[in-house]
C-alpha cells in the first residue's frame, strides 16, 4: 500500500500545481472574473444551447466495446498467472476471446462499424 | 515593472492573428500572410486564440456584425486593424502588435458580459441576426416562454426526426461567414443532429465583393491556394504549407525552377495517400469529377477551371446527409465564385451594415 | 536491475520535472514538426502569451466539468508518472502499476469529452464526441498491448516488467504490441493522425473555447501525456534504464527521447484519420493482430521463455 501513499501525494501535488497555475495567471492577467462572451460560431451568435442530446451514431460499437471491456477483468489476472498455470489457461482464455471475436465478426458483417 | 515588459515582449513575439478577408481582397490577404511569415506570427482559427483581428475593407453586410461579434469574443489583450486596399499592411500590423505590447491589465475590468452587451446591440439595431436564418427558435422566443428565461437567452435545441428513425435534438449551426478554409462572407445554415447535417440552406449573400486582380492573372497560384485550403481541412499541415509556399513563389518569382518539381512532389504525395483517397473519393461529385480528382487536377499542370460551374444551392445540397467534416470538404472542393453572386442587400440594409 | 522507490516527497520535484519535460517536448515539436511560424522558442512565447491572456467563458457553460476537462490531461500525466521507473528508481511501486496506467488513460475519455461539453459550444461538442469515437477504436488495442508485457513478465508491476527485460528487450519479442502501444498513445494525446477532435475544420474543436490558463493547461497536458507515454513505452518494451556505460536514469531519458521525437515528427506529416473510416480496421485487423501477439507471448512464457517472476 505504500504505492498509494505516493499516488495520493502526487494527486495532491498535481492539484496544487493546477491551483498555483490559476493563481499565477490571475496575478499576471489581472482579471479575477472571466468575461462572458458567446461561443465561436463563425462570428454569428448561436440561437440555441449547444448542450443537447448528441446523436452518437456509433452507439453499436459501444455495446461491443462493453463486452470486451468486461473481458479485461479476466485478462489482467490471467496475464499474471499464465506462466504458472500452463497451457490450459492459454487455451481457456483464447477460447473465450475467440467467442468474443466471433461476436465482433458478426457485428462487422452486420455493419455495426459503418455509420457514416 | 521590468517583469511585465519582459513578459509582454515574449508574449507578442508570436501574435496570433484572426484574419477576416472580405471576398476579393486577395492581395491584402496574401500581404497579411506574408507578414505572419516574416514576423513568426500565426493565423488563428477562432477569436479565443487570437490577439490581433485583421479585417480587410469593406467588410459589410453580414461580415460587419460578424466582425463586431468576433471582437467581443476576443479576450484581452487584443488589437483590431482595418486594412484598406492601399495600406501598408506590415506597418499597420506592427502598430497593432505594439499596442498589444503596451497593454496592461485594467483595474477595475471594463469588460464583463459581452454576451449580454451583444444582445443589447442587436436589439438596438432593430433586428435580430437570427431573423435572417428563418429559424423558428430565436431570441424572440425567450420572451414569451411563459416567464422562464433560459440562461444566456438561448433556447434548448428542438427535436426532429433523423434518418435512423429516432427523434433527436437538432441544433441549428451557422457555417460562415468567418471560418477557416471557408469562403468569407458566405453563410450556410445547417441543422446538425450529432455531427450529421440534416438540412443546409444558404443565406442571401449580402457582402460586397471587391474586384480581384490577383487570381485572374495567376491561375496556377489560385489552384494551389484552393488545394492548400482543402489539404489544411484534411489536417495535412506539412503538405498544405508546402502548397502555400509554392503559391507564394509563383506570385513573387514565377520563373523559379523549383516550382515544377515541388508541385509534382506535392501532387505525388496526395495521389499516393490512402487517407486522402478514402476521405475524398466519391465526395462532392459534380460534373463527373469527385473531390479527389479535382484536388489532383489543382496540383497538376491542367489548365481547366478550378471547379465546375455550380450554383450555391447545388453545392449546399451535396452537404445534406453528410457529417460536418465531409460538409466542410464539400465546400472546400467546390469553391464558389462569389463575384458572380449579385450582392443583394439584406432587408435590414442601411442599419449601419 | 533492482528498482528502489524514492521517498514520498520526491513526487514534488518529479511533478516539476515533468512539467519542464512537457516544455521540452514542445520545443522539440517546434523543431521537428515545423509549421509556418513555429521555431524552437515558440513554447516560451506561447506560455507568456497565454499567461497574459485573460480568461473568458461562455453563456451557460458547465463550468465545473469544463475546468476539470481542461486541467485533466495534465493531472493524468502526473499521476501516470508515479509508476514509471526513471533509471532504477520509481516514485511508487504498485503491484498493479500497469492497471493503474490503464485506468488513468481511461479517465482521459472523461476529460477530453468534458473539455468538449463544458463550454456549451457546438464546435467543441463535435470535437468531444469525435474523441469518443476514436477512443472506442484505440482503447481495446491499447489494453491488449499492455497485457503482452504483463504476460511475459508474469506481473502487473511496471518495475518487475523492467527487471524482466534484462536478457532481451520486449520490443524484440513483441513488436506488434510496441507499435500498437505507440499508436494508441497518439490516440489518447490527440496527436498526429488522431487529432480530429482538435481539427481545423471545427475551428480547433476542443481547443476552440479555452483561453488563458485553461488553454495552457490543456496544451501542456497534451505534451506531458506524450512524454509520460513515451516513458511508459520505454519501461514496458525498451528495457527501462538498462544499458552500458551511462547511468540508468540517463539511459531512461535517452530512450524516452528516442521514442518521443519520432512521435512528435508525425504531427504535420500525416493527414487526419476519421473514426468512421478506420473503426472497422481497428476492430477487425488491429485487435486480432494484438491478440495473436498476446497468444505468442503467452505460449513462449509457458514454454519457459525469458523473463522472470
Amino acid at each position: 500500500m505504500a504505492g498509494f501513499v505516493a499516488v495520493s501525494a502526487m494527486l495532491a501535488t498535481a492539484l496544487a500545481l493546477v491551483a498555483t497555475a490559476h493563481l499565477v495567471h490571475r496575478a499576471v492577467s489581472g482579471v479575477s472574473c472571466p468575461v462572458v462572451a458567446g461561443p465561436f460560431e463563425s462570428g454569428l451568435r448561436p440561437t440555441v444551447h449547444a448542450a443537447s442530446r448528441y446523436h452518437a451514431r456509433w452507439y453499436t460499437v459501444t455495446l461491443l466495446f462493453l463486452a470486451f471491456d468486461v473481458e479485461m477483468l479476466f485478462m489482467y489476472p490471467w496475464a499474471v498467472v499464465v506462466r504458472s498455470a500452463g497451457v490450459g489457461s492459454i487455451v481457456e482464455m483464447f477460447l473465450f476471446l475467440g467467442v468474443l471475436m466471433a461476436g465482433v465478426v458478426y457485428a462487422w458483417r452486420e455493419g455495426a462499424f459503418r455509420w457514416a | 515593472m521590468g517583469l511585465s515588459d519582459v513578459l509582454a515582449r515574449w508574449a507578442t513575439s508570436r501574435p496570433h492573428t484572426l484574419l477576416v478577408a472580405s471576398p476579393g481582397t486577395t492581395a491584402t490577404r496574401l500581404a497579411v500572410e506574408r507578414w505572419c511569415r516574416g514576423r513568426g506570427a500565426v493565423l488563428a482559427a477562432s477569436p479565443n486564440d487570437a490577439d490581433v483581428l485583421a479585417v480587410t475593407e469593406p467588410a459589410d453586410g453580414v461580415l460587419a456584425s460578424a466582425v463586431e461579434e468576433l471582437w467581443r469574443q476576443m479576450p484581452d489583450p487584443r488589437a483590431q486593424v482595418r486594412l484598406a486596399a492601399g495600406d501598408d499592411v506590415e506597418c499597420r500590423l506592427d502598430q497593432a502588435v505594439a499596442e498589444l505590447m503596451t497593454w496592461r491589465p485594467e483595474t477595475p475590468p471594463t469588460r464583463e458580459d459581452e454576451w449580454v452587451a451583444g444582445r443589447a446591440d442587436d436589439e438596438a439595431d432593430g433586428h435580430d441576426m437570427s431573423n435572417m436564418a428563418g429559424m423558428d427558435h430565436d431570441a424572440h422566443g425567450a420572451h414569451d416562454m411563459g416567464g422562464t428565461e433560459m440562461p444566456g437567452g438561448l433556447q434548448m435545441a428542438d427535436r426532429a426526426d433523423d434518418r435512423d428513425g429516432l427523434t433527436l435534438d437538432a441544433v441549428p449551426v451557422a457555417l460562415g461567414p468567418v471560418l477557416s478554409c471557408w469562403p468569407t462572407g458566405l453563410v450556410v445554415d445547417v441543422v446538425l443532429q450529432g455531427d450529421l447535417v440534416q438540412q443546409a440552406t444558404v443565406r442571401p449573400f449580402d457582402v460586397s465583393v471587391v474586384e480581384d486582380d490577383t487570381w485572374p492573372h495567376h491561375p496556377a497560384a489560385a489552384r494551389l491556394d484552393r488545394a492548400a485550403d482543402l489539404l489544411a481541412l484534411l489536417g495535412w499541415a506539412a503538405v498544405a504549407d508546402e502548397a502555400r509556399d509554392v503559391r507564394d513563389l509563383l506570385l513573387t518569382s514565377p520563373d523559379d525552377e523549383s516550382i515544377g518539381p515541388r508541385t509534382d512532389r506535392v501532387g505525388r504525395r496526395v495521389r499516393r495517400s490512402h487517407v486522402v483517397r478514402s476521405a475524398l473519393t466519391g465526395l462532392a461529385v459534380m460534373a463527373g469529377s469527385d473531390a479527389r480528382a479535382r484536388l489532383i487536377s489543382w496540383l497538376s499542370d491542367d489548365d481547366f477551371p478550378i471547379a465546375p460551374a455550380a450554383s450555391l444551392e447545388d453545392i449546399v445540397a451535396l452537404m445534406v446527409g453528410r457529417d460536418l467534416a465531409d460538409a466542410r470538404l464539400v465546400m472546400a472542393s467546390l469553391p464558389p465564385d462569389l463575384s458572380t453572386l449579385a450582392p443583394r442587400r439584406s432587408m435590414s440594409g442601411g442599419h449601419g451594415a | 536491475m533492482t528498482i528502489a522507490t524514492w521517498p514520498v516527497w520526491a513526487v514534488i520535484p518529479l511533478a516539476v520535472v515533468l512539467c519542464l519535460a512537457a516544455g521540452l517536448a514542445a520545443v522539440l515539436d517546434a523543431a521537428v514538426a515545423p509549421t509556418r511560424g513555429s521555431q524552437p522558442s515558440t513554447p516560451v512565447a506561447e506560455t507568456a502569451r497565454l499567461l497574459r491572456q485573460t480568461r473568458r467563458t461562455t453563456p451557460a457553460p458547465d463550468a465545473l466539468l469544463w475546468r476539470i476537462g481542461t486541467a485533466g490531461p495534465l493531472v493524468t500525466a502526473l499521476l501516470m508518472a508515479v509508476v514509471i521507473p526513471l533509471g532504477d528508481h520509481v516514485p511508487a511501486r504498485m503491484e498493479i502499476g500497469l492497471v493503474w496506467f490503464n485506468a488513468l488513460d481511461v479517465l482521459l475519455w472523461a476529460f477530453w469529452w468534458m473539455a468538449g461539453w463544458g463550454p456549451n459550444s457546438i464546435l467543441a461538442l463535435v470535437g468531444g464526441y469525435r474523441f469518443l469515437a476514436q477512443a472506442l477504436a484505440y482503447e481495446l488495442p491499447l489494453m491488449f498491448a499492455l497485457t503482452a508485457p504483463a504476460a511475459a513478465a508474469s506481473s502487473l508491476d511496471v518495475s518487475v516488467i523492467v527487471g524482466a527485460q534484462s536478457e532481451l528487450w520486449y520490443v524484440v519479442q513483441m513488436p506488434v504490441a510496441f507499435v500498437v502501444f505507440l499508436g494508441c498513445l497518439l490516440g489518447f494525446t490527440l496527436w498526429g493522425p488522431f487529432a480530429a477532435p482538435l481539427a481545423a475544420d471545427i475551428a480547433g474543436g476542443v481547443g476552440t473555447e479555452p483561453t488563458g490558463i485553461d488553454r495552457l493547461l490543456l496544451l501542456a497536458g497534451r505534451y506531458a501525456l506524450l512524454v509520460v507515454g513515451s516513458a511508459m513505452a520505454v519501461a514496458l518494451f525498451l528495457g527501462g534504464g538498462a544499458g552500458p556505460w551511462l547511468p540508468a536514469w540517463l539511459w531512461s531519458v535517452v530512450k524516452t527521447l528516442a521514442v518521443l521525437v519520432p512521435l512528435l515528427a508525425i504531427r504535420t506529416r500525416v493527414p487526419l484519420l476519421r473514426a468512421d473510416r478506420y473503426m472497422a480496421v481497428a476492430w477487425t485487423v488491429v485487435i486480432p493482430a494484438v491478440l495473436l501477439q498476446v497468444l505468442v507471448v503467452s505460449i513462449v512464457a509457458v514454454a519457459g521463455g525469458n523473463g522472470g517472476s
